[in-house]
């Protein structure tokens, strides 16, 4: 089979996609656990369709697991070094494999400068969503 | 029927198009649930399992040099087809020094680990499910915060902290004491599973310990339990399944550990991941990788299989 032509990009993708949809699949199996089917029922009682029910109750309501199982699985994916390096060809290296292959040789300055700009990126990230959710919570609380 | 509707009901609404396709795989005998479920089921045959039958597959070649670098199973000789499976990577595993030595160290690191973030662990997680409501999440978010940083990075300025320049040197240096050697030891190893697997061990314990009902302790109080007793008769055991998700959390992903032995650890650190990874990329012997993945992946999935059959029966109970 020529099918995908060669290691890459797209098999790294593929290998990511599959090790990422065990974590997802428990984080949205944790949310639907503790969902009210009766609504969807109510919902079909009143006539909505099972494709209408699931788009307009059962998507919206299992919404944040999904942002959620998402988050996790980008971050896995950024994070992976061990399967990108088993699934990858020559000319498609991951952000941790480059870190990895500079770091085991020692000291390397340039991944101190690395980790300096992503610990700065992540603590600015961080630093504004507690500020928006701080600000946030008082008006609910008038409202 | 069209008596008893009053007008002001609208009879059920059906998306049509998807009504009549829906009849029509109903007759095939294809339901809308089997439609929805094939998609990743179909995902993980073609993604998962047909590659996992394919690593032992492998494992049952050996080793020769070309395109792939491992012997065709099955072979085509004058017509008749043959079947050839070699057996000697898993007897190597079970007569090979090496490979015992690896499994039984990989275990007892990643024991020794579960145990040490259990003890970190644990006073932690009891903290913040105790702490006041608007230090809780504060508390949570810290403990979260590391996952946002790469994995790999965080390992690596552990090195910067334990090398023989490093910074817990240098500070022992101002009090005249000799530097320690940290880096390339078991120890640097442990220190590295315990600090990057300790949100593991965190948040499931204090999930458990949050639910607990605080009127239990002060009921055991009241009976003249001491502080200590109380601990152990009421919150070490009603925060049991804590302790065994997390545990589990932190010793099944520990055992396969290559990143944290590779770069902490030194050349005398055996785990079965270093080992896997060797037999790959390094000696480039598909066969005798492939044996040894599936020999780790039968020695982490049958206990947890067996344990979580032994938890939904006592469930059950």
């Amino acid at each position: 089979m020529g099918w995908p032509r060669g290691r890459g990009m797209l098999t790294i993708v593929i290998a990511h996609a599959t090790f990422c949809t065990a974590y997802v699949c428990v984080v949205v199996q944790s949310r639907l656990s503790d969902f009210d089917r009766s609504l969807e029922e109510a919902a079909m009682d009143l006539g909505a369709s099972p494709v209408r029910t699931f788009f307009d109750i059962t998507l919206p309501i299992i919404a944040p697991a999904l942002v959620s199982g998402w988050l996790l699985g980008f971050t896995l994916s950024l994070d992976d070094l061990v399967i990108a390096s088993f699934v990858s060809g020559p000319g498609s290296s991951t952000l941790p494999m480059v870190i990895f292959s500079k770091v085991r040789l020692g000291v390397s300055p340039d991944v101190n400068a690395l980790a300096t700009i992503i610990i700065g990126l992540v603590a600015t990230g961080v630093l504004i969503a507690t500020i928006i959710q701080l600000r946030s919570k008082p008006k609910k609380a008038k409202a | 029927m069209t008596a008893a509707h009053s007008p002001t009901i609208p009879p059920p609404r059906r998306l049509k198009p998807w009504n009549a396709v829906e009849r029509g795989l109903a007759k095939v005998g294809i339901s809308g649930r089997m439609l929805v479920l094939a998609a990743p089921v179909l995902w993980l045959l073609v993604f998962f399992l047909i590659p996992l039958a394919v690593v032992f597959g492998i494992s049952l070649a050996t080793k020769q040099f070309g395109r792939p670098p491992y012997s065709p199973l099955l072979t085509t000789e004058e017509g008749t087809v043959q079947l050839t499976l070699h057996l000697n990577n898993y007897i190597r595993l079970f007569t090979d020094n090496l490979y015992i030595a690896a499994y039984l160290s990989s275990i007892r690191i990643a024991f020794i680990s579960t145990v040490i973030t259990l003890f970190v662990g644990y006073p932690m997680a009891y903290a913040i499910a105790r702490a006041p409501d608007r230090w809780r999440n504060i508390l949570l978010m810290l403990v979260i915060l590391p996952f946002f940083t790469s994995f790999l990075l965080r390992v690596y300025a552990l090195t910067g902290f334990m090398r023989g320049n490093g910074v817990i040197n240098q500070f022992l240096g101002l009090f005249g004491i000799e530097p320690l050697v940290m880096m390339q030891t078991d120890f640097a190893v442990y220190v590295g599973i315990v600090y990057t697997y300790l949100p593991f061990m965190i948040l499931p314990l204090y999930t458990t310990l949050v639910k607990l009902d605080v009127s239990l302790f002060e009921a055991s109080a009241d009976l003249g339990a001491r502080p200590l007793r109380t601990f152990l008769s009421v919150t070490l055991p009603l925060s049991l399944p804590g302790i065994i998700a997390g545990s589990m959390l932190v010793f099944i992903p520990a055992i396969g550990e290559y990143v944290i032995p590779s770069l902490l650890g030194g050349p005398e650190t055996l785990m079965i991941g270093r080992v896997l990874w060797d037999e790959f990329f390094t000696a480039a012997n598909w066969p005798r990788a492939a044996a040894v993945a599936v020999a780790m992946l039968l020695a982490v999935v049958v206990p947890i299989m067996l344990l979580q059959r032994a938890q939904s029966a006592v469930v059950e109970r």
